[in-house]
């Protein structure tokens, strides 16, 4: 613990307190868990050695960025899971095709040329699915195959060139496979009746190569994210009910189109009312 | 590892990173050299009484030879043990194994029990923070049984209709 400076606090969830801190002899920002050892007496909890273990495996680029991994939870957190749970279905036999395929579509262009070596950039390559998915209501390239996969990202994106795609003569299966030259179809086209801005956020994610697509740092201060509607608060979040009762309508936000030149506090929920609900910052 | 985890590397790629992952962790056959007063077969008498508490407890395979993979790679960063901890270190690797892989665990009692007094359930919970440390919180192994499964679900598995490389070649 002494290696670590507390800034302050993020959040506080049923197994424990979670703290940013810096890493003082690094400089590095991290966020610390502190879990509450109530009753040791089976010495460090499963939860605990489990977690450090999904931690390990999300850095060493093992998560897997899908809408079938992402949970609303019913205060309304979003969760990344990983239900690539491999032991526990293919001990009942069968594959699951259709999970298999679901994964096709949010794999990144570089990844379908069969790239061994990549970054964080295919994960944000799926972000920009998702989001598309998301304002679409469909998935944007539906892939039958690894090949049709590529077709559907080239008929929206267009041919790739050198120019817009630099990193491509390198890639093992450049070369394998040529495509009828067609222009990009723009964005628009594609997520008809989206907000423009929307339509820019998604722009800096469906970027052929890896490096220019927009990080997720940056991404959070796309003008998107201030514009109308804003992000709602926890509490406005329409939840799906189990008991068959309607979903509460989410308050019409009010027409704000809050400037980006502001100070990103004079923009954002107020911390105090987030205390209980920022668990996962 | 296993090929739906990462549903879309190619098989190579994850034979790779499993053989990465297991590099990593640094193991080695020249950890008896590092206990003079240990002799191999000590370790065979421990996995055999390892296997018998696995048993008794009806834990899954992987929790064994996960178990397995802590002691050896623990047993590397220690030296010139004395065999007399060799119980403890082995029952206290199959504790934690215990707790990533079952659903239900056995207690710390139950753990400490089978060791028939030898040791309590304090010694354990000592040992289980100096293995922790010791193993760099690293608890992710590739295991003999998860390479098999591995193999198994490559041999099973049609993969050159779904490469590029097949269909343009």
């Amino acid at each position: 613990m002494e290696q670590y400076s507390i800034l302050g606090r993020i959040g506080e969830g049923a197994h424990g307190i979670v703290f940013k801190a810096k890493h003082v002899e690094t400089g590095e920002t991290v966020a610390l868990k502190k879990v509450a050892l109530r009753k040791l007496e089976d010495g460090i909890p499963n939860q605990a050695l489990r977690e450090i273990k999904a931690l390990q495996e999300i850095e060493d680029n093992q998560c897997d960025l899908k809408p079938a991994n992402l949970l609303i939870s019913s205060s309304g957190h979003l969760k990344i899971a990983d239900f690539g749970l491999a032991r526990l279905f293919s001990e009942q036999g069968e594959r699951l095709y259709s999970h298999q395929v679901a994964t096709r579509w949010y794999r990144a262009p570089e990844l379908l040329y069969g790239a061994r070596k990549y970054d964080e950039g295919v994960d944000l390559w799926a972000v920009g699915c998702i989001f598309g998915e998301l304002l679409n209501s469909s998935p944007l390239f539906p892939g039958e195959n690894d090949i049709e996969q590529l077709c559907c990202v080239l008929r929206v994106l267009g041919t790739p060139t050198q120019d817009t795609w630099p990193e491509i003569v390198e890639l093992p299966d450049y070369n394998k496979i040529t495509f009828k030259e067609n222009p990009a179809i723009p964005l628009e086209e594609i997520v008809p009746d989206t907000p423009p801005q929307a339509i820019s956020l998604l722009y800096k994610f469906l970027v052929y190569s890896s490096k220019q697509r927009c990080s997720a740092r940056r991404a959070l201060l796309h003008p998107y994210f201030f514009s109308s509607p804003l992000p709602a608060h926890h509490s406005e979040l329409p939840i799906p009910h189990l008991g068959g009762h309607p979903p509460r309508q989410r308050l019409q936000p009010p027409s704000l189109d809050l400037s980006v030149d502001l100070p990103l506090q004079n923009n954002v929920v107020d911390p105090t009312l987030l205390q209980g609900h920022a668990t996962c910052l | 590892s296993c090929l739906s985890c990462t549903g879309w590397d190619a098989v190579e790629d994850v034979l790779v990173n499993a053989a990465r992952g297991t590099q990593r962790l640094g193991h080695s056959l020249t950890f008896m050299q590092k206990h003079p007063k240990i002799q191999p077969q000590m370790r065979s008498i421990l996995l055999d009484w390892l296997i018998e508490v696995s048993e008794a407890y009806t834990l899954h395979r992987q929790t064994f030879y996960l178990a397995q993979d802590y002691f050896d790679r623990f047993m590397l960063t220690q030296k010139n043990l004395d065999k007399s901890v060799l119980q403890l270190i082995g029952v206290t690797c199959l504790f934690i194994a215990s707790k990533m892989e079952e659903a239900n665990p056995p207690k710390l009692s139950e753990m400490a029990c089978v060791t028939a007094g030898a040791f309590y359930e304090d010694e354990i919970l000592k040992m289980e923070l100096i293995i922790l440390q010791a193993l760099n919180w690293s608890l992710r192994s590739e295991t003999a049984l998860s390479w098999l499964r591995l193999f198994l679900q490559i041999a099973s598995m049609n993969v050159t209709s779904e490469l590029l490389e097949s269909q343009f070649p």
